[in-house]
């Protein structure tokens, strides 16, 4: 089943996107699609990257071209030409798709529409690419779906707002789960604050972020005022002190955090307000994803359907599971995230996790936000070092970054204390929303 | 402020962070090891030097420099100011 065949099912006059002052209903995004499967018919079998400036072409575009290209390489819009080429390269494409034709022209009668046989179209994504060139995954429809659910009486007046790119995994689930819920979904753009402006206008009550992402929303303040009903965090380590601040500020909202990558797909859903996952799982596995730990201590997952793609190849292990490059450690009856194992700080040949001091120092009160990342050292190869919001502002930062450091000595040795700490005015996230921890 | 007391300052600041004990008193013929700062310490006086003088010694210089004593460490400083 493709895409767009999930969208006579639902309720017609439903309004499906809200994109700045325009509202689009799920009619009307049928009438839509079926003139860009017209438009687009030459792309039958085709292998086709699709890099679109807007957002609502961008998914107009991909749900039209399921079932007819070979293929569809999902490239996000900043992506500079020297970069598509040669990852265009790796996806053996044949065509760029940049630009669609304008709504109103779409409004006229199409001409001729073949009937075109259905493909199991390929959905290419590329990994960020933080530590070298983006990898390019394989997906399907079907793998793609598997954790989306169908709509039901409690979740048919959800709202949901998209704050990361569509391009990319976690968007794109965002995207997929609102078509084939036929929920509403907001689409925002431009800087931060003008995200949270479209955020509150389109009263949404379901987003998806990383923990990141929810600290600035928090920090922000304005989304207090909404009433959420699903808070979802994804894709960087999630630590108690998010989890208590969002449960704490909206009590009957359901918040979850999931494990997924645009590598490994949908591993898990964590639904119980806690860090990490049961230790349990580790033996039943969870929703069809078996799990275990390397010798190195990453989690490693199987799925029924894989992703595919070399990069995928040249993470298994010889039964088939995937290394996820995490690692976690076992607390009592909890699996718990330390960190990205590319992403550790050597300090004299100790291991340190970033993750962890930042999860150490958010629990302080005078501190709203961090990041930690490492600090080329001539002597022991690197240093801790943390940049740190303040909760109010202070004129004596020797005297505020000396108590952080006390602080932070009650709680950690001494090779993990920060010793270069910098007090600035926010953190600043990466296009996926994640926190930057190079130097 | 001389830069050799711009030193010795951060060095009591070190000290205290790292919970290590200064020898009294650190002199130019004072041999670093013995200063009672350890290698930790070290490298966080010398990051944090970097931070306030803009000046990392070690990382830029083409030819190894291992001073002995406060004195020489000193020295490789005041040459870069």
């Amino acid at each position: 089943m493709n895409l767009s065949a999930y969208l006579p099912e639902l309720e017609q006059s439903k309004t499906l996107f809200i994109d700045g002052d325009e509202t689009v209903t799920v009619s009307h995004f049928i009438e839509r699609v079926n003139y860009l499967k017209g438009f687009l018919s030459h792309l039958h079998n085709k292998n086709v990257v699709v890099q679109l400036h807007s957002d609502y072409d961008f998914i107009s575009a991909i749900v039209a071209m399921d079932g007819i290209c070979k293929s569809m390489f999902l490239l996000p819009a900043d992506t500079d030409d020297q970069l598509r080429e040669s990852l265009s390269l790796d996806a053996k494409s044949d065509f760029l798709l940049r630009e669609l034709p304008s709504i109103n022209e779409s409004l006229k009668p199409q001409a001729s529409k073949k009937s075109l046989n259905e493909v199991d179209t390929n959905w290419i994504l590329a990994t960020s690419g933080t530590t070298g060139k983006p990898k390019l995954i394989h997906h399907n429809i079907k793998s793609l779906l598997r954790t989306c659910k169908k709509t039901h009486q409690n979740s048919n007046n959800n709202v949901w707002a998209l704050l990361y790119q569509p391009q990319r995994y976690a968007g794109l689930q965002v995207v997929l789960q609102v078509i084939v819920a036929g929920n509403t979904l907001v689409l925002t753009k431009g800087i931060f604050e003008q995200q949270v402006k479209s955020i509150m206008n389109g009263q949404t009550n379901c987003l998806s972020a990383t923990p990141s992402m929810w600290r600035k929303l928090l920090i922000n303040g304005s989304i207090k005022k909404l009433h959420f009903k699903q808070i979802t965090l994804g894709g960087e380590a999630v630590d108690s002190n998010i989890l208590t601040n969002l449960v704490k500020e909206f009590p009957s909202a359901r918040v979850v955090h999931i494990y997924a990558s645009t590598e490994a797909g949908v591993g898990f859903v964590v639904k119980d307000k806690q860090v990490g996952f049961p230790l349990q799982w580790l033996e039943t596995g969870v929703d069809n994803v078996e799990l275990k730990l390397s010798v190195n201590n990453t989690l490693l997952l199987k799925q029924k359907i894989m992703p595919k793609g070399n990069e995928i190849d040249n993470r298994l292990d010889i039964d088939g599971y995937f290394d996820t490059e995490d690692v976690v450690e076992i607390n009592n009856d909890r699996v718990i995230f330390l960190g990205r194992d590319s992403g550790v700080i050597n300090v004299g040949g100790n291991k340190v996790h970033p993750e962890e001091i930042e999860s150490i120092l958010r629990g302080f009160d005078l501190i709203a936000d961090v990041r930690v990342y490492p600090k080329k050292n001539p002597m022991i190869g690197q240093l801790v070092a943390a940049d740190i919001v303040l909760t109010e502002s202070f004129d004596n930062h020797k005297e505020i970054k000396k108590q952080i450091t006390g602080l932070c000595k009650e709680y950690l040795p001494l090779y993990k204390v920060p010793n270069i700490i910098r007090i600035v005015d926010s953190i600043s996230l990466n296009f996926n929303g994640k926190v930057e921890r190079k130097s | 402020m001389t830069i050799s007391k711009k030193i010795l300052e951060l060095i009591s600041e070190v000290a205290e962070t790292t919970e290590c004990e200064l020898v009294s008193p650190i002199n130019d013929d004072t041999v670093l090891f013995e200063t009672g700062l350890d290698s930790l310490g070290f490298a966080i006086l010398v990051a944090r030097l970097e931070e306030e003088l803009d000046l990392d010694p070690f990382a830029e210089s083409d030819d190894a420099v291992y001073p002995t004593t406060f004195g020489e460490f000193v020295n490789i400083y005041k040459k870069m100011m």
